[in-house]
């Protein structure tokens, strides 16, 4: 890791971004909280305690429109008297605090009816937590005005493209502990930044050219065409770039990419019907998220919810589909423990096509009489333990090689609102999104309009004829809670037989 | 919390911004589920924080932390300054409020029964009680969640505005499930998911009578293992409140934010069909549909005396017999309309900034009952309970699966469907509905599942709905 980095011969930079308590403060107030359980009548106590120091840069139409920091801390703690458990959670540091908390949730647990599904919190893990690098002073060092400027070279990049840019730059720093009455003790400190660009050009934005004529002055479009859908809707692109490094974060390379998809050609007309695709990483990302949520999620496996309930060792998919959870991979949003204070692990989940494993968090663990996999969530969680880290290993194909194989198909660059239409078949639905194109005869012909389409995974994975040959890390960015940033590392797929529903058209 | 609000603000006196306002928020929330007649998750989380936006120059900038210090205090209301003059190096538009007259007041929702001095005994019993009563042969899990929250709030502006607001939500639902192998069949109630809530206390819960509505639902998700599947094909399609809510709310709700419109969420949650001078001349739907964002309906999640940039609480028409009338404003964008705000800024939390968000976003009824409906309808579908939802960027292509139908043949409700799913795109959709049911039927629903921003927001919305019949619609397409 290294140190604070001059800038222009100048004085240190001093981290915007500050882990809000530190290693040992963070350890000592999880202490505190648990102490005050355990001196309030439990018998077991863990805490799991997350910090956040952040800032979000979100930009649209060529300018900066919301622009916010955050410092937050969650302190999250578990009480068990016997087989009664409850949680309890606070956010204040001080120490009278952190202690109500622990007494609030012992009151609580002795209260609680007995869960027949509770078998005691962890052990201290026999194997070290993995070493790995997830703090950057890249990353802790960016202002508000870093990341106003990064904003400022995407819209230069834009405008001189004719196109407008709608998207975010973010980074933050954010701590989790997670410490128990059996010893347990575990920090980790992460940085993580995303950049996200939609590029609109031609034609007319989605608002409608007089709106955006009335509000921007230095992005003025010209013309104002009599505003109707579908007439008014702009070509668009979309790319992101996303690291723990904001060294390795790439905006610019993530503008032109936008940029890329973007066409003042109009969008072709692409009735129903089974179609081969292209699924870009941002897509089949989003998919793999799905069977990450439920067909992989051991508590849904042991209800018999999981679409692989019973289906372990079934050869499902080509041999060239390996899906494995990786926490360890550098490349992606590494982390070392889970939020019950087990040691993370790489584990294979398909291989060669084969389903071989779910995951497990301590609960689930026990009932199924397997070893937790280390995929707990925070407490309490009645959904079940799920992979946070997954990795689509990689085939052999260019992305260019693979499009020269579809005769007449699609290439889709992003989903927009999937979800379940029948989990237990891993069924979903969804639009496409910023960059839809119609393939023929191995070559991007021509734009199309936003389409509808309804598949199952399974399905997809089964009829996956190739893989792409370089992964590509896609995060969700900043999501909803306190900050905790999950990740995939994915090919490209070309998939035959996608079932496209309707358009919005 | 009003002294820090205030002390905030003064700290930015010799700030040289052109606007701030801050707000300090306490919010409690507790949760119960059980799954079989096992409490399987009990959680009491309070969250305390302040944030502070500025105006700079006509630039935005927010800061917000957990720690209301002095300290805290000095460094967050600078930070906001920091960000907002960051802002300004990309240029372009300067923001300019709408006017506001600024209001001083105390306020305080409606709690009758106060979830949190209920005893945590009770409300487990209440549950258990109602989730004992999905039982049926062939049911895998009886599930049940109940949950309250309230919210202390603080709003200071530069302008002179202090409003003090508290409000109490509580809700809950139940659900049967069945599994077989390959199959999974859920039947819930009122709505899936966390259920339905309302702006109360647990009064509230208690009228949603979880008990008394569970026997069915147990039985329904067996026979729905051995249901027929939805035919594919057009047909007259009758949605229950609970469908009609959801749909509403994707298709009129979130199209008519005027952020939305302006592409402020263009990375993210989408952008929308319609146009700002769209409004009171782009026909949405048939005569029969009127539709108002009202942030004063008595219960409802998005009521509230104040919105979150001290803007009283507004009626505001979105269609009136179905053509555009309005959109959900906020003070940065109802200048473009030539109005007021709408009063429809609220953030999620301290934390986060006020987006536009729905009120509560309510279709008018007309007349009849569901019943009447049915019998009315020689040919076609009921469909009950939202399962899935899915549209486009633009709001124009939805997908649709419900829990359940049923067939309905001359007037008479038939056969049991499982695996229903409809589609359609939004102003043709709107156009076919021949029918909505009356007061009778009306139901306000609430959701604490909405969601729009960078970062995350998840706002709590209600709306009120009524059944509702749509011709010529597009169903079972996808099978």
């Amino acid at each position: 890791m290294s140190g604070p980095q001059a800038r222009d011969g100048g004085a240190p930079r001093v981290r915007c971004h500050a882990p809000v308590l530190g290693r040992d403060r963070a350890l000592e107030s999880a202490a505190e909280a648990v102490r005050a359980a355990m001196a309030a009548g439990a018998d077991e106590a863990e805490a799991v305690l997350m910090t956040e120091d952040s800032g979000l840069t979100r930009y649209a139409a060529n300018q900066i429109h919301q622009h916010v920091a955050e410092r937050n801390i969650e302190v999250r703690v578990r009480a068990a008297v016997g087989s009664r458990v409850a949680v309890a959670a606070g956010n204040q540091p001080t120490p009278d605090a952190l202690r109500a908390v622990g007494e609030r949730v012992a009151a609580m647990a002795a209260r609680s009816p007995e869960d027949p599904h509770f078998f005691g919190l962890p052990e201290p893990p026999s194997t070290p937590y993995p070493d790995q690098t997830t703090f950057y002073d890249s990353t802790a060092e960016l202002e508000p005005t870093d990341r106003a400027a990064t904003v400022l070279g995407i819209v230069e990049l834009l405008r001189g493209a004719g196109a407008q840019g709608f998207g975010a730059v973010t980074s933050a720093v954010s701590e989790l502990t997670v410490v128990n009455s059996h010893d347990l003790h575990a920090y980790q400190t992460f940085t993580d930044a995303w950049v996200s660009v939609v590029a609109q050009r031609g034609r007319v934005t989605a608002g409608g050219a007089k709106a955006l004529q009335a509000l921007t002055t230095a992005d003025r479009l010209g013309g104002a065409p009599e505003l109707r859908p579908p007439a008014m809707r702009p070509s668009s692109g979309f790319a992101t770039s996303c690291h723990r490094d904001w060294s390795e974060v790439d905006a610019e390379a993530a503008t032109l990419r936008a940029l890329a998809k973007t066409s003042l050609e109009p969008p072709r007309h692409v009735p129903p019907g089974r179609y081969t695709v292209i699924l870009e990483e941002e897509a089949v990302a989003e998919m793999l998220g799905f069977l990450a949520y439920g067909a992989l999620n051991g508590l849904e496996y042991l209800e018999g919810k999981s679409p692989f309930a019973g289906r372990l060792g079934e050869r499902a998919y080509p041999d060239f589909i390996t899906l494995l959870d990786d926490p360890t991979d550098a490349r992606g949003a590494n982390i070392s423990v889970d939020f019950e204070g087990t040691p993370k692990a790489p584990l294979t989940l398909i291989r060669e096509g084969t389903l071989e494993q779910v995951v497990w968090d301590g609960a689930t663990a026990r009932r199924a009489g397997v070893t937790t996999t280390g995929h707990a969530l925070p407490a309490p969680n009645p959904h079940g333990p799920m992979p946070l880290n997954l990795v689509l290993l990689p085939g052999t194909h260019t992305k260019s090689e693979l499009v020269s194989q579809v005769k007449r198909g699609l290439l889709i660059t992003r989903f927009h609102y999937v979800n379940e239409v029948d989990p237990a078949k891993t069924l979903l639905t969804g639009m496409t999104r910023d960059g839809t194109f119609l393939i023929e005869d191995g070559h991007i012909a021509a734009p199309v309009q936003d389409l509808r389409w309804v598949n199952s995974i399974e399905g997809v994975l089964a009829r996956t004829r190739a893989v792409g040959d370089a992964v590509r890390l896609i995060s969700t960015g900043p999501g909803y809670d306190i900050r905790f940033l999950t990740s995939s590392l994915v090919p490209t797929l070309l998939v035959d037989d996608f079932e496209i529903t309707g358009s919005a058209e | 919390m009003k002294d820090f609000a205030l002390s905030v603000l003064s700290l930015l006196d010799q700030a040289g911004i052109d606007y701030a306002d801050v707000r300090v928020v306490l919010r409690r929330t507790e949760d119960y589920q059980v799954k079989n007649g096992t409490l399987e998750a009990w959680s009491d989380e309070e969250q305390l924080g302040f944030g502070v936006r500025v105006l700079v120059n006509g630039f935005w900038g927010f800061a917000a932390t957990n720690e209301l210090t002095a300290g805290q205090a000095a460094h967050t209301a600078m930070r906001a300054v920091a960000v907002a003059r960051a802002s300004a190096v990309v240029g372009g538009r300067k923001v300019h409020l709408a006017p506001q007259r600024a209001s001083v007041t105390d306020v305080k929702g409606p709690c009758i029964e106060d979830p949190f001095s209920l005893s945590p005994e009770a409300k487990i019993e209440h549950l258990l009680a109602a989730t004992k009563a999905l039982h049926y042969p062939g049911v895998s899990f009886m599930v049940g969640t109940l949950g309250a929250m309230r919210e202390e709030k603080v709003f200071a502006s530069t302008e002179g505005a202090l409003i003090s607001q508290t409000r109490t939500e509580a809700g809950g639902g139940v659900a049967a499930v069945a599994v077989v192998a390959g199959d999974v069949q859920t039947r819930s109630y009122p709505s899936a998911g966390l259920g339905s809530w309302t702006q109360g206390g647990f009064e509230t819960v208690r009228a949603l009578d979880l008990a008394g509505h569970a026997p069915r639902l147990g039985e329904e998700a067996v026979a729905l293992l051995s249901a027929p599947v939805c035919p594919p094909g057009e047909t007259t399609l009758i949605l229950d409140a609970d469908q009609m809510a959801i749909q509403v709310h994707e298709s009129v709700g979130h199209p008519t934010e005027l952020d939305r419109i302006l592409g402020s969420e263009a990375s993210y949650a989408g952008t929308s069909f319609l146009a700002p001078d769209d409004r009171d001349h782009l026909r949405y739907g048939s005569d029969l549909v009127t539709i108002v964002a009202d942030a004063t309906c008595p219960g409802g999640l998005g009521t509230a005396p104040f919105d979150d940039e001290g803007v009283p609480a507004k009626r505001v028409q979105l269609l009136e017999r179905g053509r555009l009338t309005g959109f959900l404003t906020s003070r940065e964008t109802s200048p473009l309309l030539a109005q007021e705000s709408g009063g429809a800024m609220r953030a999620s939390g301290w934390n986060r900034i006020p987006l536009i968000r729905m009120t509560n976003i309510n279709l008018e009824p007309r007349n009849g009952t569901l019943a009447d409906l049915i019998s009315d309808t020689a040919d076609g579908i009921l469909m009950s309970t939202n399962k899935s939802w899915s549209i486009d960027d633009r709001r124009l292509n939805f997908h649709f699966a419900t829990e359940i139908g049923w067939e309905i043949k001359n007037g008479v409700l038939g056969r049991m469907l499982r695996e229903c799913t409809y589609t359609g795109v939004t102003p043709a959709f709107w156009s076919g509905c021949d029918a909505i049911c009356g007061d009778s039927e009306w139901r306000l629903l609430g959701t604490t599942n909405c969601g729009k921003g960078e970062p995350g927001q998840t706002i709590h919305v209600s709306h009120g709905v009524a059944p509702a019949r749509f011709r010529g619609v597009s169903v079972g397409q996808d099978r």
